[in-house]
């Protein structure tokens, strides 16, 4: 206690250099805590902005061979993927049964493109509810033959609500589909990554590709917590293994359920099977090169981050040599008097303690600071990858509290590093030497 | 038997290639109770001497024997035991703790010990705190108790620096040169309450100074020359 007390004190006897030592170790802890919060953000965001786009965490895909031997995207196993969902060991928030087609919107001369998206509406009823619908319902959609595009292409198309538009698409065996929608709704364009969506019934979507009402072609789970990502795909595999079959995972890695995903829905396939080959991917999968980058810049930002320690390491270090020229006189005092040669020493590792216990304060307040900063810019106007990052407008910044402890104590032993040789020193010396170096 | 008994004390110098021979068989003794000046010129040995008797230094060759203890036979902890429970320190520049009160400076060295038969630590604390209060009354600086060594003159400092000696009730009370950065008539002062002290607590004060006046209030004098004892003798002998 007397030398906690005593190191305190000492601590802030030279008042202006150390504030600049636990200044130097505040900037560290800023922009490591800064560095890390804006990863996970970037991580975050990723995730979010993936799972919102594809609609889901977990995606099951089919394929069926149609009758002339092609491979069309469909699960016709309906019941069968039905039951194994409903068996699933980890808790599901929604199922998403879907079809998607690529179609041609037509109106007069004016063409536009889009993936439509068939949607069973009283299966997800939150999922537009962070679409702005401009004008119309989006609960109109629930009758067949209605449709909901972006508001920007409805210009495009010169088109207005009510309004009906041609649907130019392919079956799903290939054959080419003519039909007649209503726009029912009209809404701000979220389109991610440059492609449009828009939505409609699945039972409309099915008509269109000509597919049983009652099938569909993927269906998307949203877990209750993405944690169970691995063991819910893991489950789903067994399961479908035993009761269907699984595409063989020799071939197309992602790109044959990310093409399906998107709606381009037949290729010919040399090897026929029978019944429903499914393909269960999840957010991991699809996110896994960009995560990859946001890795790497993670790494980048922790070797920096210990560049920056060394450097701090070796200042500290070299100021508690000169405080400890300094107090030869006092430590040799201080022997004298009757202090053994480890209280010197943790004398002034206290010091160095105290000392990175404030920096590291000063640090986290600064970062917190820092955090609600960045987090108040919106970046909802910016185009280009960037907006890959943001969600709705903004970095979703986060402190973890394991980071924020983890680098408190590399910091903690960086600063105590710093003080050992110098506080070696100092507990070393002869108390006569130092004590005839005063006078 | 004596308090202090230095026997043919040696005590060399590497000084670049050639040696300092600092004390060349020193012998003498000291009894309990006595208030004892080295004195001699500069450079003759006394702090040297001061050193070996505080147990901050070893002699070359030759024995130093504190209260029967040979003290080449301790080890480094065990001497620093020893300082902390039988000697107390006064130097010439004060070496008070900047960054502690008057008050805390003379508690700090009973908050040293740190081995469990610390004399010190069994000792109950308003016992402690009516004994600091008494030495600052002794030394007369009721009114600084609160004061940073900073503020303080150096006759002031030296106060301090006599009641910090005291805490530990020390049998041996070392003071090398403790007037030499004071005016005269301060020097006179502490030197004056530095024998009050030796007699109201019967502690041995052993110090060195240039000063010749000071022999007379000593009862034990001697005197160094280039090492090696030149005079020794004790003013009234006690029976
Ligand atoms: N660490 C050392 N290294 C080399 N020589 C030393 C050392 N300590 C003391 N000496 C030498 O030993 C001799 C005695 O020194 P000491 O300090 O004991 O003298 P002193 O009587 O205290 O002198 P002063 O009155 O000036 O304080 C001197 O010649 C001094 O130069
Ligand atoms: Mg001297």
């Amino acid at each position: 206690m007397t030398w906690f007390k005593l190191a305190f004190r000492n601590v802030f006897r030279q008042k202006k250099r150390s504030f600049l030592l636990a200044s130097a170790i505040a900037f560290g802890m800023l922009s490591i805590t800064l560095l890390n919060a804006l990863t996970g953000a970037m991580a975050t965001a990723v995730k979010t902005n993936f799972s919102t786009a594809i609609g889901g965490h977990v995606y099951i895909t089919g394929e069926v061979i149609s009758p002339r031997g092609y491979s069309t995207s469909l699960i016709d196993q309906t019941a069968t993927l039905d039951q194994v969902i409903r068996s699933l060991p980890v808790p599901i928030m929604q199922v998403k049964p879907r079809s998607n087609a690529q179609v041609q919107l037509v109106n007069g001369s004016a063409v536009t493109r889009t993936r439509v998206s068939g949607i069973k509406l009283e299966n997800e009823p939150t999922s537009f509810t962070k679409l702005r619908v401009m004008q119309g319902d989006m609960r109109a959609l629930q009758q067949p033959g209605n449709i909901a595009i972006p508001l920007n292409r409805a210009k495009d198309l010169n088109v207005r609500l009510g309004d009906k538009v041609l649907v130019k698409g392919a079956t799903n065996t290939g054959q080419q589909n003519l039909l007649e929608w209503t726009i029912v709704a009209l809404f701000a364009d979220q389109s991610s990554f440059g492609r449009s969506n828009s939505y409609a019934s699945i039972v409309t979507v099915n008509n269109l590709l000509n597919i049983p009402a009652d099938q569909y072609q993927q269906v998307n789970l949203v877990l209750q917590d993405l944690n169970h990502m691995a063991t819910a795909t893991a489950e789903l595999n067994l399961a479908l293994t035993r009761e269907a079959s699984i595409k063989p995972q020799d071939d197309d890695g992602l790109v044959g359920p990310m093409r399906r995903m998107m709606g381009s829905n037949r290729t010919l396939v040399e090897n026929p099977w029978q019944g429903t080959q499914f393909e269960v991917t999840n957010l991991d999968d699809v996110t896994e090169n960009v995560m990859a980058i946001v890795r790497g810049l993670d790494w980048v930002a922790k070797l920096i981050f210990v560049i920056m320690l060394v450097i701090t390491l070796v200042g500290i270090s070299n100021s508690y040599r000169m405080v400890l020229l300094e107090r030869v006189a006092e430590i040799g005092n201080m022997r004298a008097m009757g202090a053994q040669a480890n209280n010197v020493f943790r004398l002034f590792i206290y010091e160095a303690v105290i000392l990175g216990m404030i920096g590291i304060a000063l640090g986290l307040i600064l970062a917190l600071a820092g955090v609600a900063t960045i987090e108040s810019l919106n970046f909802a106007d910016s185009r280009g990858p960037a907006r890959m990052f943001t969600v709705a407008g903004h970095l979703p910044l986060m402190i973890s509290m394991g980071s924020v402890l983890v680098s408190s104590a590399l910091i903690m032993v960086m600063a105590m590093l710093a003080a050992y040789f110098p506080a070696r020193g100092a507990a070393r010396l002869d108390p006569a030497e130092a004590l005839r170096s005063a006078t | 038997m004596s308090l202090i008994d230095f026997q043919h004390v040696h005590k060399n110098y590497p000084l670049g290639k050639t040696i300092v021979h600092a004390l060349q068989g020193v012998s003498f003794q000291v009894q309990e109770g006595d208030f004892v000046t080295i004195s001699g010129p500069s450079g003759s040995g006394k702090s040297t001497i001061l050193n070996m008797v505080g147990c901050i230094d070893t002699p070359s060759a030759g024995e130093v024997i504190i209260q029967d203890t040979h003290t080449s036979t301790l080890s480094d902890r065990q001497i620093t035991e020893l300082r902390h429970r039988t000697l107390g320190f006064i130097f010439q520049n004060f070496n008070l703790i900047p960054v502690l009160s008057v008050y805390e400076n003379i508690e700090f060295p009973l908050l040293l010990g740190d081995s469990r038969n610390d004399p010190f630590k069994q000792w109950p604390e308003q016992e402690k705190c009516d004994w600091i209060n008494y030495l600052i009354a002794q030394v007369g600086l009721e009114d600084y108790a609160q004061r940073r060594p900073a503020e303080l003159s150096g006759g002031q400092r030296q106060r301090v620096a006599i009641a910090r000696a005291l805490a530990t009730k020390p049998s041996i009370v070392l003071a090398d040169e403790p007037t030499a950065n004071l005016d005269s008539v301060t020097g006179d002062q502490i030197i004056q309450l530095m024998r009050e002290m030796n007699q109201t607590l019967g502690t041995t004060f052993v110090f060195s100074t240039h000063d010749p006046q000071v022999l007379d209030v000593a009862d034990h004098v001697i005197k160094i020359r280039d090492g090696m004892i030149e005079d020794n003798y004790r003013l009234s002998e006690r029976i």
